[in-house]
């Protein structure tokens, strides 16, 4: 598990032991400053007591389709937090993995190769992200309006193309149809997909010098441009890894039900953001990491399951997710108070 | 013989007068009868149903983008091309009460032959359907009613019956014996309807079929599919799946499909767009409750239609005498499609 | 000898929309030399800086880099041709490492990965001049004010530039750490690189720099060097009149005690405080950063929650559980931050103002605009608060003016005891002495005065008794001929130990 660096230093060849302001913190107290440290524990807890209340939960299948129904959510959130690192986010990612969905169903129907259109698909993804990304880094639009605006647009763009019915591919590649539907080692390919795209993205984004502009992009923007940082040219890259990332749940989306819904993506942007935030994002900016993001949905899919594994009815389902939702960031805003004094 | 000729000019010219004269009448009659006014006309067509090229009637839905209502739509355009008269479709594009509302108004200022419409609520599209026939215009609701408005008729489905026949069919091909779960979006009227139809059918034909759960699957294949998986979690002996709607339908299949029990599980959805009649056709869904769309579209119009051109008379003045014009409800029924019957579907 | 300069301003010129900012202005810096600038707020010193840096363009005139002529379109431009500046006003990243800030656009990677390898040590290098005991991993925003004050100065000095440039470097800094950043100029010096330094400290600049060059109105009065000139002169040049005192007299008596503190606990920084506060004398609060001053004064004044101590004004017990009850009870603490805590940026003077005067300014529930305006009115007279309206955002004030908005309306509320942490910290002569003499006039007219300062001057000028805190005790309490920088000093160091009150 990767952690955030730990927030002071320990002992350093000659220099004074630790930082005069955080006093003397134990590995405990230090440990349990890392946001996710702290999500993790809440979801192993919750985990614990489901176990003991329904013995299926730990089950191997279960544990698979609960990861599994989270895919489409921590792949969009990957593509989110970065754009909430950045100071903004993107109300249209729903509207991009519908699209992107239907778009490249379209044309496989039309007859076209599987692969060529799924290419078209993530490339309409990434003009809208372009765009997107004009609009908010070059021109300076607030992203809440051009998100949203650009969100109406897109949906806008999936119901031409579909005329409002879902887009059905049966008969496509089974080389497609395996990516999301296909098992590899007895996980499915779905699970390996996001594992890479959450390894890959966390490590660039704790290291990758091109990554670390957008934490000081959101921390302190003008202290970025005036040390020399292309923030305009920063936010449009920012907002086209957004829309591929929501393009690739929507593709993703296509191959595992073999049909591309015009509306698959509907609010899977609020889910996102959801999922970011519960994992230590901020939305005034500068921080987040992938790792969290990936917990918040982790998180998000946990309490789903045990819904319907407890038999709670469905008129308390949104009320208990709200509750859990509120009490796993309570918890953790308030273990980090001290350090804000 | 001056007189002989002048007595056969005049008598040439009295035939010639005469001949132009009646000929004349006669063409003026022919149009007046080809060219009906707007709003009810006095005095019958020469033919009938037999509308104009300016006679326009409208369709105004709501989430006017799904597939559903083109069933209706082609329905009504086939009543259209027969009667010869225009139609337009419109709708509000969101799930939207004040969309579809002026959307209403909007058609009213233009003053149509005739207005099919589903409600998006019943209470709050009352009033602007009343206001429509306060100025003439005949109403005809389907699908989706406004049951307390002075609409001319009603065409839909019982949604309570297309659950009762989902549990039939269900039941039966579970020999009488199973565990089975409801995916429905509760809080949709007509979804709710269909549950209900369902739960009690079950329960009065097949007690041995037991509803172990009802969850909610928001509409949304991604949402159906983490509930559906969850509860083959919970009930590994689950043998049926009622689905009421489309999308919920390609969720569950998906779900079971994941978890190689495509075949072991039955799954009923509703509706027939393309993706549902395909998954009947590959295995992946066992059945489906296709609702009579055209029908509602087809019949809708000829209402609307026999209504504007004044062509019915149950009783001498049905406006004063509060007589229905027209069958006031008509439920268009529905089919249950299977892998037998589902190419003459798909053929559409 | 004559040196060439490394950096050299020719005639330049200014203008914004209504004023001529700098009308003129010629300024050199020699290799192995400081020079200082000194003027007061609005004399056009950010604005030269800012022309010498490449944030703003020039009018007219020349810049010239070892004597070639360059024209900075950017900042960017400027710090690569061997400029670099240290602001006053902190620009990091909060929730980034220091090493991160501190090679921002210049970080060391390997294969577009940041190579932390080698980008730590490098940083800790230049932390050990200032004897940090902080990392490079540390997170910035678990910094003090004054710790991150030396990271913005270790960003600077980490390109190797030629000219270093820094705006009021020790206004957040200790004590201890001036000292150290004054070591490292002058390391720079010996090294023949070239530093300009603005300041408003006579003491730091007298004992620094070797040229010193005024600047009032926009034009460059003249530039002398420091050992040709006396403070006076400097003074004189900057405001354009002498000031005889700069620091208002002290007063002779003082009547009856007007507040008692008792055994004042609450955390680490603040045991066991005990002292007096008598009518008509200037308090004045000296330690190192970290000692607890500001802790002490906050938890006095209901800020922090105290776990133990009494207070007694005017002979009457006072229970303070919260900061409404000291308000109530008269009790005004006046914070350091005045950017951050203590004012409205985004609002108008009148806005600010009225703020803290709400209960009078309402009727059935609507704001008295009128009121409100005659009230600031009045507050910026008293004050004599240079703005062109009521109106003015806060945000555009001169630091000086902001400071007089944030005592004047504090003052609206008629307080028995004013706190005020760092009241002139980063505000220009005239102002200050402005501030002095309220302070003064406060204390004459029965108001408890006390003051918090780092600057040991301004405690030696202006205070009546000192209260010394070390480590979170009262050190000492000096009156009289005790009230001098060594003694100050050897008690705000520890040295009087035996004596501390525990």
């Amino acid at each position: 598990m990767q952690q955030q660096e730990p927030e002071t230093t320990t002992l350093e060849g000659g220099a004074a032991a630790v930082d005069q302001q955080a006093e003397r913190v134990s590995f405990i107290r230090r440990l349990t400053r890392i946001r996710e440290f702290t999500i993790l524990m809440v979801i192993v807890v919750l985990i614990i007591v489901l176990a003991v209340l329904n013995s299926t939960f730990l089950s191997p299948n279960n544990i698979v389709s609960t990861i599994l129904s989270i895919v489409m959510m921590a792949i969009v959130s990957v593509g989110m937090t970065v754009a909430l690192v950045s100071g903004g986010f993107d109300l249209s990612v729903g509207s991009v993995m519908s699209m992107s969905g239907v778009v490249a169903g379209s044309l496989v129907l039309g007859g076209m190769n599987v692969w060529l259109a799924v290419i078209i698909g993530l490339a309409a993804s990434c003009l809208s992200g372009l765009i997107t990304g004009l609009f908010i880094g070059k021109v300076r639009i607030n992203p809440f309006i051009m998100t949203l605006g650009m969100q109406g647009v897109i949906q806008g763009v999936a119901y031409v193309v579909t005329q409002g019915a879902p887009v059905s591919v049966t008969g496509v590649s089974a080389g497609f149809l395996y990516l999301g539907q296909g098992n590899l080692l007895g996980i499915p390919v779905l699970i390996w997909i996001l594992a890479v795209i959450v390894v890959v993205a966390d490590y660039l984004m704790r290291r990758a010098v091109v990554a670390r502009k957008v934490y000081y992009i959101g921390s302190n923007e003008s202290a970025a441009y005036l040390s020399g940082i292309r923030v305009a040219r920063a936010k449009i890259w920012i907002y086209i890894f957004t829309a591929i990332l929501a393009g690739i749940a929507g593709i993703l989306t296509l191959s595992r039900f073999s049909v591309a819904s015009p509306t698959a993506g509907l609010g899977m942007e609020l889910q996102a953001i959801a999922a970011c935030i519960i994992g230590g994002a901020s939305l005034s900016g500068g921080e987040g990491t992938v790792f969290g993001a990936l917990l918040g949905s982790v998180l998000v899919g946990v309490v789903d399951d045990a819904l319907v594994l407890l038999n709670v009815s469905v008129y308390w389902q949104s009320l208990v997710l709200g509750c859990v939702l509120i009490a796993a960031v309570t918890m953790d805003v308030l273990t980090h108070r001290e350090k804000n004094s | 013989m001056n007189s002989a000729f002048k007595k056969i000019g005049l008598v040439s010219l009295a035939a010639v007068s005469l001949t132009l004269t009646l000929a004349g009448c006669s063409t003026s009659n022919s149009s007046n009868n080809s060219t009906s006014g707007n709003g009810a006309s006095g005095g019958s067509a020469a033919v009938a149903f037999k509308g104009s090229a300016n006679e326009t009637y409208y369709m105004v839905t709501f989430l006017s983008g799904i597939e559903y209502w083109k069933g209706v739509y082609a329905g009504m355009q086939a009543a259209a091309k027969d009667l010869g008269v225009k139609t337009v479709y419109t709708g509000a594009s969101q799930y939207d009460i004040n969309q579809e509302v002026t959307t209403m108004q909007q058609i009213i200022a233009k003053k149509p032959a005739g207005i099919l419409v589903t409600s998006i609520n019943a209470k709050a599209m009352t009033p602007v359907i009343n206001q429509a026939i306060a100025a003439g215009i005949p109403v005809i609701s389907f699908d989706s009613d406004a049951p307390d408005s002075n609409r001319y008729a009603y065409l839909g489905t019982s949604n309570f019956e297309a659950g009762q026949k989902a549990a039939d069919y269900l039941g039966q091909a579970l020999n009488g014996k199973g565990q089975v779960a409801v995916v429905t979006t509760p809080g949709e009227l007509n979804l709710d309807q269909r549950t209900q139809g369902f739960t009690s059918e079950m329960k009065a034909k097949y007690p041995n079929v037991q509803v172990v759960a009802t969850e909610n699957g928001n509409s949304d294949q991604i949402k159906t599919a983490q509930v559906v998986s969850a509860l083959l979690q919970r009930y590994p002996n689950l043998s049926g799946i009622f689905a009421d709607e489309a999308d919920e339908g390609t969720g569950s299949a998906t779900a079971v499909k994941e978890d190689n029990k495509t075949g072991s599980v039955k799954i009923v959805s509703f509706d027939t767009d393309k993706s549902t009649l395909d998954a009947i056709q590959g295995g992946t869904i066992t059945a489906t409750i296709a609702q009579g769309t055209w029908n509602m579209g087809f019949w809708g119009l000829m209402d609307a239609f026999t209504i504007h051109h004044d062509m019915l008379h149950p009783v001498a003045n049905w406006q004063t005498a509060h007589v229905d014009p027209v069958p006031p409800s008509v439920d268009t029924g529905v089919t249950v499609i299977t892998k037998s019957n589902v190419n003459a579907y798909l053929q559409q | 000898m004559e040196r060439a300069p490394l950096l050299e301003a020719r005639k330049i010129r200014k203008r914004f929309p209504g004023t001529l900012a700098l009308d003129g202005v010629d300024l050199s810096v020699l290799p192995g030399e400081i020079h200082a600038v000194m003027g007061e707020n609005g004399a056009g010193k950010s604005t030269l800086l800012n022309i010498l840096t490449g944030s703003l363009s020039h009018d007219e005139g020349q810049i010239l880099v070892k004597g070639q002529e360059v024209n900075f379109r950017t900042p960017v431009e400027a710090r690569a041709n061997g400029l670099a500046i240290v602001h006053q006003e902190l620009s990091l990243f909060p929730a980034v490492s220091v090493m991160e800030n501190v090679l921002v656009g210049r970080s060391i990677a390997r294969m577009g990965l940041m190579d932390r390898k080698q980008m730590a040590p490098l940083v800790r290098s230049y932390l050990s001049k200032f004897d940090a005991t902080f990392g490079p991993e540390t997170i910035v925003k678990n910094l003090s004010v004054s710790q991150q004050q030396i990271v913005e100065i270790v960003k600077a000095l980490v390109m190797e530039a030629d000219v270093y440039i820094f705006d009021e470097p020790t206004s957040a800094l200790s004590v201890e750490d001036a000292e150290k950043l004054f070591v490292v100029l002058r390391q720079l010096r010996q090294q023949g690189k070239g530093i300009i330094y603005v300041s408003h400290k006579f003491d730091e600049i007298f004992d620094l720099s070797d040229r010193v060059s005024v600047l009032r109105d926009g034009r460059l009065i003249g530039t002398s060097s420091v050992s040709e000139v006396a403070p006076e002169d400097v003074i004189k040049m900057m405001v354009g009149r002498s000031l005889d005192r700069i620091y208002p007299e002290k007063t002779d008596h003082t009547g009856k005690k007007l507040m008692e503190v008792t055994d004042l606990n609450a955390g680490v920084r603040c045991h066991n405080v005990s002292f007096d506060l008598y009518e008509g004398e200037i308090l004045g609060v000296f330690g190192l950063v970290g000692a607890g001053r500001t802790e002490i004064m906050r938890a006095l004044a209901g800020i922090d929650p105290k776990t133990g101590g009494q207070v007694v004004l005017n002979g009457k017990h006072l229970r303070i559980r919260s900061i409404q009850d000291a308000i109530s009870h008269g009790i005004f603490y006046l914070t350091e931050d005045r950017k951050q805590q203590g004012l409205y940026l985004k609002l108008s003077i009148r806005d600010d103002i009225a703020s803290v005067h709400l209960e009078a300014l309402t009727k059935r529930g609507f704001f008295q605009t009128k009121s409100a305006s005659t009230i600031a009115t009045e507050v910026m007279q008293e004050l004599r608060v240079k703005a062109s309206s009521v109106n003015q955002l806060i945000n555009s004030l001169s630091g000086g003016n902001q400071q007089k908005v944030m005592i004047g309306k504090w003052l609206l509320r008629k307080p028995r005891i004013l706190i005020l942490d760092e009241p002139t910290r980063g505000i220009d002569v005239g102002a200050k002495a402005e501030i002095h003499q309220l302070l003064r006039r406060l204390a004459n007219e029965g108001i408890g005065v006390v003051f918090i300062s780092s600057e040991l001057p301004e405690i030696v000028g202006l205070s009546d008794r000192v209260l010394v805190i070390y480590d979170g005790g009262v050190a000492g309490t000096l009156t009289g001929g005790d009230i001098n920088d060594e003694t100050i000093m050897e008690y705000a160091s520890g040295l009087h130990i035996q004596e501390l009150v525990r």
